[in-house]
């Protein structure tokens, strides 16, 4: 027997997964956008009795349904329900195959008492679980896995577990578009009047096959039920996890280093066995009053290497303080496949990328995160406009910016932030500053060259500045900046 | 006070790279209080007429130049000095344009001493080849570069352009280019480079960068402006940036003065017609206009002579001869090439027209005011206007033209593609970087045209998803009125050509129009009438073919038809259009004329001209109609307005409808002169300025005060000049379509099988699909035969008196290529089974299933299904394209097909899918039985006024005349007719996507029958949910 545990309406779900307010009763339809127009690929039973269907633009489906709700797929969430749904599926069963991201099919060869079973109860109990999880779901129990899949189609929310007795009963009055055929052969069947299962196998399978090639003998055995395929069967992801909860709270995080210890040296080993390495590990520690402190780290170079892994956890409980005690500890690691790399004759490889990024954790718990990287300049005219990167040694020097601005003149360097001044302008039109009192530059202005406008951003907050360099009195010079009546001196030039 | 002269100036017509129009930037020029300003357009001149104008108007001196991109993508810009610079200008540009393509036709180097005479260059901003010399530092580089523009265009005729923006780095090259400009003793120019005329548009230039790039403002990054200082500046503001180098800004003015040329006369000479020895041009026009009133005129005596001698003499006089001589010629082209054609517009008025055969109707027999088509007065040349039948025979003469005129001395008209309605509004959208889910919907929200006026921009933009606190809302809202109008692109006019003696391209630079074999100038219409260039408007009007084919249909039957013999007192024919009964009839088959029919009961031709100009704009806006018709109807007194305009007003019951009564009203009661008419004419005729209307008008009334005319005339005699500026009719036009008007409808009374079946040969054309004319054809008693391989030529066909075989060319998807093989084929002989045709025909699999399901194979198969099912069969082995991979030839023919026919209600599936209409029950009658509340359309003139109904049908046309005050009009069409619902304004809005979306719609109202023309005042819409129920596509016109 074969059960195919399907879930309809799961990009609607996703959707819907992280919003806040319920939808109730409204109706909504989630549209894809992939490809040159954007269509309805999923609607709520309220959107489909008023009048909206698959394949409809947004337009077309608002003229149906005018407080419909339109809504974007969430393909993050999908992947994480597909992967839900397989879980409780291999849960459910050893033989499991995930013929698609909303459709599991399980082999239950291994079930126990199979030929006694109540498989309306135990298919009810599977839904459940499903249920649980926060997704509807349909099963259907039948002798091969592609009538098994017909019969979850054809359940419904009334009787959501279907088991097929009589299969070529069953099967006579299905829409033929069930098979999903292929559109060509969709629209032959189309024209010749065909739309059920009973009206495709009156016809005789050599006639279709000679018109409708294999394509038309495969659906026709589909048809009659008698199509058997082998499944294509697929494990649960194995995760590569260690957690423990403590049974009194913990003060400090430094007891945990040993723990952890011990997690990345279990974790190191399965990895290698797998013949995988690590690409990032989570760092989860539930806190007291329920809180939980979470932390990614990226893995510079991916490995398997239980010091190298550790490295990055102690380097950052050096500077971790926490407010709340500890009361558990879960350690993830995304396991990837490693990487070859061959450089080419004159290109230099980081001699230890991880030990660099260690580095980096090092300088960032002392400037503090968001402080440290390379900085790569913004296509902006707004001056002093940067990121800051991870470094990435094996990627190519990053061409330079066209049309940035030309490196001309003295070497400026930059306050940051800027410092604020207090600038008496001329009286004339230009409004040149002619003394400045700030913490660096202060005096009077002997001489100015300027003013260089700048501008941007108008179509939302909108700045702009009006920037000059000014020489002191005593030979230094500065940039200053006025936006609006506010003066600051970005930086001073090198002589 | 320093003489500062922009010299560097791009406006909108560099096409996004420009900010603002030529007149913003004459206006903003002359308010600065600038003697003169140079217009440097991208690669053309552009926008030069238009600064032209604009600057005669504000008292400024245009200067004519162009900014060329060179082979080597830098840019550089040349000033016109004298008229051979000009001359060479143009010819440099089309050279290139001509030789390169529509998206990139760079200037050669070494085509520039050619042309080089008369031009003055500057060395550029930005993107010229000497600044970017000078940042990447290669100073040889500069230096032979400015030899080679020395070289070219000769001592005194280099600039070293200097431009400051208050940028940061911009004073190393200036110094640079100072330092160069001093050891190569050339002159400084100093130039702002502007690109728009005032700060505040710089962020449509940011916009605009973003278009071209193809990018948003969130990406654009340095691809935008740094700042707002590339507008144009006053002098004072320029003499305190160029503080330093007074002989920059001096040079400006000096150079302003020595660019003496200017665009007042081009030069331009219509071409001479080549007329026999012994004949001047004058001569030959008088004999062949004799020649031709002979056969016009039945009596060539005085009034006719009268008539003749003085147009002929004032033609000779204003030296046109050569210009009737030559439309005379393109008449005869039409003649000996068997193409229907048909003078239109105001060359209608003249009897020289007439009888040179150009015009059809007789201006002395319509009391036609020739002076509306020429008079001493009037600057320019008048106006001929051909309307020829649409497609291949139109372009034949289009062809001719360039044939005879070549390359370079012929060209189409431009037609200027402006930014506006929603297309504008979307590309706006995406600059700002909206979500593509919310510009769809805001599309979405308009089914076509431009924006009803019922809802605002920020309502609509509110309900397609953007609220007015969203961050972009109020940039958005900003920059569509700034962008609105700006030039987006060039296009080509539908028929504008002008022709020129010499070469064009010493006149307007040429370049090519994305239709292949065409040529387009630079300028539109209307600069190129304000030039004095003539244009003749080669007009294709799809009518005209179907009345030549109809005609030639009507010979091949033995039963000849000429047009011009038509007798023009056909009761049927009245009859026809008194019941509305028009669909397919040029121009009165529209809804709103086919409400005014039984309303106007045309009972003489001149009723059809009325009703041809009353609706329009113009007199539906100017509330002319409705008196019009009170006043026929003899329930409102005549009235004229004044008792002076009683000779103008009277036949048309007191109501101004035509242009010409416009102009006569002006003289009689405001005594205009004729040259002060001809301007009330331009004003009328020149959309482009409210100004212009507003000036007139303001002379009209103080003329009309000055006479003491009543302050209650005054207003009414201003309203009805008012509504002209939105759109009139001349009479004569009104004539001459009038004249297609009747013939139309006396062919659709007396010869219905030849007119039907032009009319679908003609497709698309008119106000109807093809369902919907067939279906009215069948009204009248034709019978109409499927599209069949056996019988169907590639068009429709006339099979015994009444009875019209559909063309193959009606099967949507079928190459045109291979129809003609099936008919070839079974010309040679008979198709004998499914099998033979395959065999034969060698039609690909998706044609040979569309025949199939259009029941076009009925006759080698037992039915539409059985034929579905064989055509899947493999003919042979070699057909790779078969699923089986070609198992045997001669198929299981003896085996009948186990398919079921097909329904009713599939086969008008099929058959719309297929073709667009059906020869079968109109949808709406295979469902009827299920709607027993629904009223048919030809139930309705039973109903009582004010009966609540229900009426369903497809939708056929839907209309949102800007005339209407946002009310829509709905015409539904069920297997008896049409019926037509009125759309109040606010349930439109409630509703405006399920009205505009749908195909089928079910409308509850009451009746409304005035004069027996019934229209349903919609109270409630809904959508009409059958799977039966599959119809023709709308024309909408929103």
């Amino acid at each position: 027997m074969f059960c195919a545990l399907f879930s309809p309406g799961y990009r609607l779900a996703a959707a819907l997964r992280y919003r806040e307010e319920s939808l109730g009763s409204r109706p909504a339809a989630v549209v894809d956008s992939e490809g040159s127009a954007t269509v309805v690929v999923e609607r709520t039973p309220a959107a489909a009795s008023a009048g909206v269907e698959e394949g409809m633009t947004p337009t077309q489906a608002l003229a149906r349904c005018l407080d419909l709700q339109i809504l974007s797929r969430a393909p993050a969430a999908e992947r994480s329900l597909a992967e839900t749904l397989l879980g409780v599926a291999c849960g459910a069963s050893a033989y499991v195959e995930a013929t698609a991201p909303n459709l599991c099919t399980l082999d239950l060869q291994g079930c126990r008492r199979a030929e006694g079973m109540d498989w309306a109860a135990w298919g009810e109990a599977l839904r459940a679980r499903v249920a649980a999880l926060g997704l509807g779901a349909r099963l259907g129990i039948a002798g091969n896995p592609d009538l098994a899949l017909l019969a979850a189609q054809c359940a419904d929310a009334e009787n959501p577990v279907r088991a097929v007795a009589d299969a070529p009963r069953f099967l006579a009055g299905l829409p033929l578009r069930l098979l999903s055929p292929s559109a060509p052969v969709a629209a032959v069947l189309e024209g010749w009047g065909v739309t059920t299962l009973g009206e495709l196998t009156r016809l005789k399978r050599v006639q279709i096959a000679a018109r409708l090639g294999p394509e038309g003998a495969r659906l026709w055995d589909r048809a009659c039920g008698r199509s058997t395929r082998l499944l294509r069967l697929v494990r649960a992801p194995e995760r590569y996890e260690e957690a423990f909860d403590f049974e009194q709270a913990l003060d400090t995080a430094q007891p945990l280093l040993f723990l952890l210890r011990r997690f990345v040296d279990q974790l190191a080993a399965r990895l290698d066995d797998a013949g995988l390495v690590a690409g990032e590990m989570r760092l989860a520690l539930p806190l007291s009053n329920g809180a939980r402190y979470e932390r990614l780290f990226q893995i510079p170079s991916p490995t398997a290497n239980a010091d190298v892994l550790f490295r990055v956890l102690d380097t950052h409980f050096e500077s971790l303080r926490l407010e709340q005690t500890l009361v558990g500890v879960r350690l993830t690691v995304e396991p990837v496949r490693p990487e070859h790399r061959q450089f080419r004759l004159f290109e230099n490889a980081l001699r230890d990328p991880n030990r660099f990024a260690e580095t980096l954790a090092r300088i960032s718990a002392v400037v503090g995160s968001g402080n440290v990287g390379v900085p790569e300049l913004k296509s902006t005219h707004k001056p002093d406009q940067f990121t800051l990167a991870m470094p990435d040694f094996g990627a190519p020097p990053a061409p330079a910016l066209p049309g940035g601005p030309a490196a001309v003149g003295l070497p400026l360097r930059r306050f940051r932030p800027p410092l604020p001044a207090q600038v008496h302008e001329a009286a004339e039109e230009a409004r040149r500053p002619r003394y400045v009192v700030s913490e660096q530059a202060h005096g009077r202005i002997v001489d100015v060259l300027g003013p260089y406008r700048l501008s941007g951003d108008w179509w939302e907050t909108g700045w702009s500045a009006e920037e000059w360099d000014v020489q002191m009195e005593d030979g230094g010079l500065f940039r200053l900046s006025r936006q609006g009546a506010f003066w600051t001196v970005e930086g001073c030039y090198d002589v | 006070m320093s003489n500062f002269v922009e010299l560097h100036a791009r406006s909108a017509f560099s096409f996004l790279r420009g900010a603002s129009q030529p007149e913003q930037l004459a206006e903003q020029a002359a308010a600065l209080g600038m003697p003169a300003l140079a217009l440097c357009d991208r690669d053309g001149v552009y926008g030069a007429p238009r600064l032209f104008a604009a600057a005669k108007e504000h008292g400024l001196r245009a200067i004519v130049g162009a900014e060329l991109t060179m082979l080597d993508g830098t840019i550089l810009p040349v000033l016109v000095e004298n008229r051979a610079g000009y001359r060479n200008l143009c010819r440099l540009i089309t050279r290139a344009k001509l030789r390169g393509t529509k998206a990139e036709a760079p200037v050669a180097w070494e085509d520039l001493p050619e042309f080089a005479e008369g031009l003055v260059c500057l060395t550029g901003d930005e993107e010229g080849a000497l600044r970017q010399a000078l940042e990447r530092g290669d100073l040889d580089a500069a230096e032979s570069g400015v030899r080679r523009l020395r070289s070219i265009f000769g001592e005194g005729n280099v600039y070293v352009e200097i431009q400051r923006h208050l940028e940061r780095g911009e004073q190393v090259v200036n110094g640079l280019l100072v330092q160069l400009a001093e050891a190569q003793r050339l002159p400084l120019l100093a130039s702002n480079g502007a690109l728009y005329a005032e700060r505040a548009q710089r962020p449509v230039l940011d916009v605009l960068a973003c278009i071209r790039h193809h990018t948003h403002l969130d990406a654009a990054g340095r691809l935008l402006a740094c700042n707002n200082e590339r507008g144009l500046k006053p002098a004072r503001l320029m003499q305190t940036l160029f503080a330093d180098l007074p002989e920059a800004l001096a040079n400006t003015g000096a150079l302003a003065e020595r660019l003496r040329f200017s665009m007042e006369n081009l030069g331009y000479e219509f071409p001479r017609y080549p007329v026999p020895e012994g004949e001047t041009m004058d001569s030959f026009l008088r004999k062949v206009t004799l020649a031709g009133a002979r056969t016009r005129y039945a009596r060539l005596g005085g009034p006719v002579m009268d008539q003749l001698n003085r147009e002929l003499a004032l033609i000779e006089k204003l030296g046109f001869a050569g210009y009737f001589l030559i439309v005379w010629d393109i008449r005869n082209f039409c003649v000996e090439h068997d193409i229907l054609m048909q003078g239109r517009g105001s060359a209608a008025n003249s009897a020289v027209c007439f009888s040179l055969g150009i015009t059809a109707c007789d201006p002395l027999a319509n009391h036609l005011l020739f002076e509306r088509f020429l008079s001493e007065g009037r600057k320019g040349w008048p106006d001929i206007d051909l309307d020829l039948p649409s497609g291949s025979r139109r372009e034949s003469v289009i062809q001719e033209l360039y044939r005879r005129y070549g390359r370079h001395g012929a060209a189409m008209t431009a037609n200027v593609i402006t930014f506006r309605g929603k297309s504008a509004l979307r590309e706006i959208g995406k600059a700002l970087n909206l979500s593509p889910d919310v510009l769809s919907r805001f599309s979405g929200l308009y089914a076509s045209g431009d924006f009803p006026h019922t809802l605002d921009l920020q309502a609509h933009l509110q309900a397609a998803g953007l609220p007015p606190e969203h961050p972009r809302a109020a940039a958005f809202l900003a920059l569509y009125p700034r962008i609105y109008g700006l030039p987006r692109h060039l296009g080509q006019h539908s028929g504008g050509m002008i022709i020129c003696q010499g070469m064009l391209d010493s006149i307007v630079p040429l370049e090519h129009a994305s239709m292949p074999g065409r040529v387009v100038a630079q300028w539109d219409k209307d600069d190129c009438e304000d030039l004095g260039i003539v244009k003749v408007d080669l007009l294709g009007l799809g009518m005209m073919s179907v009345l030549q084919e109809s005609l030639q249909l009507c010979g091949d039957r033995g039963r000849p038809v000429e047009m011009a013999a038509l007798p023009r007192d056909d009761a049927a024919v009245f009859e026809l259009m008194q019941n509305a009964d028009t669909i397919g009839v040029f121009q009165i088959e529209s809804r709103a004329q086919m409400a005014t029919l039984p309303r106007l009961r045309p009972a003489c031709f001149y009723d059809i001209v009325i009703e041809v100009a009353i609706i329009r704009p113009g007199p539906i806006q100017g509330d002319l109609v409705h008196p019009y018709l009170n006043r026929r109807a003899g329930r409102e007194p005549v009235d004229c307005i004044h008792p002076l305009l009683e000779s103008v007003l009277k036949r048309t019951l007191g109501v101004p409808l035509f242009q010409e009564q416009i102009l006569k009203v002006a003289m009689v009661i405001a005594d205009f002169s004729g040259d002060e008419a001809e301007e009330l004419r331009r004003a009328l005729g020149f959309h482009r300025s409210d100004e212009r209307m507003r000036k007139v008008t303001v002379k009209l009334r103080a003329a009309m005060e000055r006479k003491g005319i009543a302050p209650e005339a005054i207003e009414k005699v201003l309203r009805a000049v008012g509504s002209f500026a939105l759109y009139g009719f001349p009479e004569s036009h009104a004539i001459s379509f009038a004249n297609l008007v009747w013939t139309s409808a006396w062919l659709k009374v007396h010869r219905p099988a030849e007119f039907f079946a032009a009319l679908l040969n003609n497709q698309p054309m008119g106000f109807y699909s093809p369902a919907t004319l067939l279906r009215d054809g069948k009204r009248r008693g034709l019978r109409f035969k499927p599209v069949s391989v056996l019988h169907s030529q590639w068009k429709c066909t006339l099979e015994g008196e009444r009875c019209i075989r559909l063309g193959l060319c009606l099967v949507r998807g079928l190459n045109a290529g291979h129809a003609r093989r099936i008919a070839a084929c079974r010309a040679e002989r008979p198709f004998a089974s499914l099998h033979d045709f395959r065999t034969r025909t060698r039609l690909d699999r998706d044609e040979l299933r569309l025949l199939a399901g259009i029941g076009a194979l009925n006759g080698l198969a037992e039915h539409r299904r059985d034929a579905l099912w064989h055509v899947e069969e493999a003919v042979d082995p070699g057909d790779l394209f078969s699923w089986s991979g070609g198992q045997a030839g001669e198929p299981d023919a003896a085996g009948e097909a186990p398919l079921a026919p097909m329904t009713p209600g599939e086969r008008a599936q099929a058959d719309y899918h297929g073709t667009g209409l059906t020869v079968g029950p109109h949808p709406m009658e295979i469902v009827r039985a299920d709607l027993p509340h629904v009223w048919r359309a030809a139930d309705l003139p039973y109903a009582r006024n004010g009966q609540p109904v229900l009426i369903a049908g497809n939708v056929i046309c839907r209309q949102g005349p800007g005339t209407a005050k946002g009310i829509v009009f709905v015409s539904l069409e069920d297997e008896t007719g049409i019926a037509n619902a009125v759309i109040p304004a606010t349930l439109f809005e409630k509703l405006r996507l399920l009205i505009t979306q749908e195909h089928f719609l079910m409308i509850s109202g009451r009746v409304q029958n005035i004069d027996h023309v019934i229209h349903i005042r919609a109270t409630g819409v809904h959508r009409l949910a059958k799977p039966e129920l599959h119809g023709s596509s709308s024309h909408d016109f929103h």
